[in-house]
C-alpha cells in the first residue's frame, strides 16, 4: 500500500523561456540622438554592422551543433527624456538597418527597467544585491551600506570637518584587488521630490539581466515581447509601447545565453558600473540553472557567472 | 513537496553543510494567519515566494536572503586551526503554526578550485556556497569539530547566529506586529553539521543531538539521499521540538518552584498556544524521518511531550474539579 500528498502552493518550478543563442544590442540611444539633421541613424548603422557581422562569425565558429540564433535590439532612452515620438522614430531606425543589411528584431524601452506595470525590475535587482565582502567579514555585523550607491570595495574612512587636518587619507581599496586598486562607487539612484531616479547604470545592469532571462517576479520572466498591433500603428507617446516591441515576426527569442553589447565609446564607464552591480546580483539559482543547462545542451562552453556572459564592442568617434 | 535528492556518481566527495538555527515566538499576541504569514515573509526577499505548507500544519518559509562572507572556518575544537572560506550564505525566516519563528542561517563548504579568492561574481552565482582556500582541502571531521564546539562566536570565524539573529529582528520588527509574544519564553540556538554523502554507498544515515549548556545545542549528521533542502528542513524541525518542549518544561519548573501546585492561569496559554504545534517529522524525507524515529527511542520526545502535557491536562481537571466542589480541598 502506498499513499502520496503533495501540496501544489510548496515549491513551484520555475518556468522555462525562449532562448536564442545571443542577444546583440545594435546601438543604446539617447533622444538627443534621435533628433535634428546630426543625427544620422544611417551612418551609425553602417558603423555597426561589420562588427555586428564579427561578432555572429567569431560565434559561429565556437562549435555550436546548429547554425546561431541571433537577436538583435536596439535601447532608447524614454527613461530621462522623450523629445521624439516613437511614430517619427521606429520606421527611420528600421530603415537606416535596412540600408545597411541589418535587421532590428526587437525596440526596447529604457524606463521598462525601471518599471514595468506594478513591478519594478530595478527595485528586484536593487534586493538582489550582496555587497562584495572585505577581508575579514565574517557575518557578525551587517555590511556597510550608503544608501543609493555600490563600490568595489572598501571606501576611504569618512572624514568629518574637524578631523581632517589630524587624520591621514587611508585610500579607498578595491575588493580583490590585483595588487592595485581600481575603486569604483556607483550611484544606483537618488531622489526627486520624493520620487526614486534610477541611475542610468542600475538600468543598464538590469537591461542586461533582462536580456539574460534571469531577472524574475514570483518565477514569471519579467519581459515577454509583444508585436506591434497592425491596426494600431505606432504610437505617439513612448508609454503606450509595450516594454519590449517585437519587430520582426520571425525573430530568434529576445533572450540570449550571452549577450553582446556595440556602444558608443561613452557608454564604457556606465558599463564598468553594470559590471561592478551584475558582479553583486546574487543569481537567482533556478533561473541560472535554466539558462546554463540549455546553453550546454546547444554545445555551449560554461561561463563563470553572469560577467563572462557579456561581450562589448566600444566604437571610438567617426574616423572619417 | 517535490524534491530533486543531490543526485550525483558515487565518486564525488561528500557535501558538508554547517548551519545555524534560532527558535522562539513572533512578537505578535495572536496567532498568524496565513496571508498575515506571507506579507510578514514576503519583503525579506522581493520578487521571490513565500513557500507555504497546510498540512499537516501551516508553515511559511521567506525565499532566501544571502550575506557575503570572507572569513575563517574553524578545524579543530580549540578553534586553533583554520582555514579560509569565501563565499556566501543563505538565511531563511519560517513561522510555523503562525506563531514559532525560527530563522537559520547555512552554507554548502566546498574546497575552492584554485586557491585564490575569485571575482565575487563567482560566488553570487552560488548562493549559499563557501568555498575553502587551501593548499589541503579540509576533512568533513575537521570542518565539523570546528563548527559544532564553537559555543561563543570566535572572532574571525563565521557568525552564521549573529546573520540570525539580525533576521529574527528585522522580521520582529516588522509594522505588521503587535510587538508582544503572548508568552515569556527564550530563544533555543541548534547549530548543526551534516555530510552529505552523495549517492547511497556512503553506510546508514547517523544523528547525534547534544544538548548544551542553558538554550544551545548542537546536531551532527551524516545522510545519503537527502537534499541540503531537506536536512536543514529536518534540522528545522528538531529545533522546533526541542523549543516547545524547552519552553513548556522552563514553565512548568517555574510555576511549581516553591512547591506550589500549579497555576491553571498560567498553564492555558501554553495549552492553546503550544500544544497542537507538536507534530515532529511532519515534512521530512523518509531516510530523515527514520532519524526521527530513533530520537524517539532515545531521548524520547514524544514520550517526555506526552507525559508534560498529561500532567498540564491534570491539574486543569484537578482545578474543575476543585471549582466544581467536586473534590474536597483539604488545605482550604
Amino acid at each position: 500500500m502506498s499513499a502520496d500528498f503533495q501540496e501544489s502552493s510548496a515549491r513551484p518550478r520555475m518556468p522555462q523561456i525562449p532562448y536564442a543563442h545571443l542577444s546583440i544590442e545594435l546601438d543604446h540611444l539617447y533622444m538627443e540622438d534621435l533628433v535634428g539633421e546630426g543625427a544620422n541613424l544611417g551612418e551609425r548603422m553602417a558603423r555597426v554592422r561589420p562588427w555586428h557581422d564579427a561578432i555572429v562569425a567569431s560565434f559561429a565558429a565556437a562549435g555550436l551543433r546548429s547554425r546561431p540564433r541571433v537577436s538583435t535590439c536596439v535601447l532608447i532612452d524614454d527613461y530621462f527624456s522623450s523629445l521624439v515620438s516613437p511614430a517619427d522614430v521606429v520606421p527611420r531606425l528600421r530603415e537606416a538597418a535596412a540600408r545597411a543589411g541589418l535587421q532590428i528584431d526587437y525596440l526596447a524601452r529604457e524606463s521598462c527597467c525601471a518599471q514595468i506595470g506594478r513591478v519594478s525590475p530595478a527595485l528586484l535587482a536593487a534586493d538582489r544585491l550582496v555587497q562584495t565582502p572585505a577581508a575579514e567579514t565574517d557575518g557578525s555585523r551587517p555590511p556597510t551600506k550608503e544608501t543609493g550607491w555600490l563600490s568595489n570595495g572598501r571606501r576611504s574612512p569618512a572624514e568629518s570637518r574637524f578631523s581632517m587636518q589630524s587624520r591621514e587619507w587611508t585610500p579607498p581599496v578595491e575588493a580583490n584587488a590585483r595588487r592595485h586598486s581600481v575603486f569604483v562607487d556607483v550611484e544606483l539612484w537618488d531622489e526627486v521630490d520624493g520620487k526614486r531616479v534610477w541611475s542610468c547604470a542600475m538600468l543598464a545592469a538590469v537591461w542586461q539581466l533582462l536580456r539574460l532571462g534571469l531577472l524574475r517576479d514570483q518565477g514569471r520572466p519579467l519581459i515577454v515581447p509583444e508585436p506591434l498591433d497592425p491596426e494600431e500603428g505606432l504610437p505617439d507617446s513612448w508609454d503606450a509601447l509595450p516594454p519590449v516591441l517585437q519587430l520582426e515576426e520571425r525573430a530568434a527569442p529576445f533572450t540570449g545565453y550571452r549577450t553582446a553589447s556595440i556602444l558608443d565609446h561613452r557608454f564604457m564607464p556606465v558599463e564598468h558600473a553594470v559590471r561592478v552591480i551584475l558582479g553583486q546580483v546574487r543569481q537567482d539559482s533556478d533561473a541560472l540553472e535554466i539558462l546554463e543547462q540549455r546553453a550546454r545542451g546547444e554545445g555551449l562552453r560554461e561561463a563563470d557567472g553572469v560577467l563572462g556572459r557579456l561581450g562589448y564592442v566600444f566604437l571610438p568617434d567617426r574616423e572619417a | 513537496m517535490t524534491q530533486t535528492s543531490v543526485s550525483a556518481s558515487a565518486a564525488e566527495p561528500p557535501l558538508t553543510v554547517l548551519g545555524e538555527v534560532r527558535t522562539g515566538l513572533v512578537s505578535h499576541h495572536g496567532t498568524l494567519t496565513r496571508e498575515q504569514t506571507e506579507r510578514l515573509l514576503a519583503p525579506l526577499a522581493l520578487g521571490e515566494p513565500v513557500l507555504s505548507w497546510e498540512r499537516p500544519i501551516a508553515h511559511s518559509s521567506s525565499a532566501a536572503t544571502v550575506t557575503g562572507l570572507d572569513c575563517q572556518l574553524a578545524l579543530s575544537a580549540d578553534g586553533a586551526r583554520r582555514v579560509r572560506a569565501v563565499g556566501t550564505a543563505v538565511s531563511h525566516a519560517a513561522i510555523t503554526g503562525g506563531t514559532i519563528l525560527q530563522c537559520s542561517t547555512l552554507a554548502t563548504v566546498r574546497p575552492a578550485a584554485v586557491q585564490r579568492r575569485l571575482d565575487w561574481s563567482h560566488y553570487t552565482a552560488r548562493p549559499g556556497v563557501l568555498e575553502t582556500i587551501s593548499a589541503q582541502p579540509p576533512s568533513p571531521q575537521q570542518l565539523e569539530a570546528g563548527f559544532l564546539a564553537e559555543d561563543v562566536p570566535r572572532e574571525g570565524c563565521a557568525d552564521f547566529g549573529s546573520i540570525c539573529d539580525r533576521l529574527a529582528r528585522k522580521v520582529q520588527n516588522s509594522q505588521l506586529l503587535e510587538g508582544a509574544a503572548p508568552l515569556l519564553f527564550q530563544w533555543t540556538r541548534l547549530r548543526w553539521a551534516a555530510t552529505v554523502r552523495q549517492g547511497a554507498s556512503g553506510g546508514p544515515a547517523v544523528a547525534k543531538l547534544q544538548l548544551g549548556d542553558e538554550l544551545g545545542r548542537t546536531l551532527s549528521l551524516a545522510v545519503n539521499a537527502s537534499s541540503v533542502t531537506e536536512v536543514a528542513e529536518f534540522c528545522g524541525d528538531l529545533a522546533l521540538h526541542d523549543w516547545i518542549l524547552t519552553t513548556v518544561i522552563r514553565r512548568m519548573e517555574r510555576l511549581t518552584a516553591d512547591g506550589s501546585e500549579l497555576d491553571v492561569r498560567e498553564i492555558s496559554p501554553v495549552v492553546s498556544r503550544l500544544l497542537h504545534l507538536w507534530m515532529p517529522a511532519a515534512r521530512v524525507n523518509p531516510e530523515l524521518s527514520e532519524l526521527w524515529t530513533e530520537f524517539e527511542q532515545k531521548p524520547g520526545f514524544t514520550r517526555q511531550w506526552n507525559s508534560l502535557v498529561s500532567r498540564m491536562r491534570d491539574q486543569i481537571s484537578l482545578h474543575t474539579a476543585l471549582q466544581r466542589g467536586v473534590l474536597i480541598n483539604h488545605d482550604s
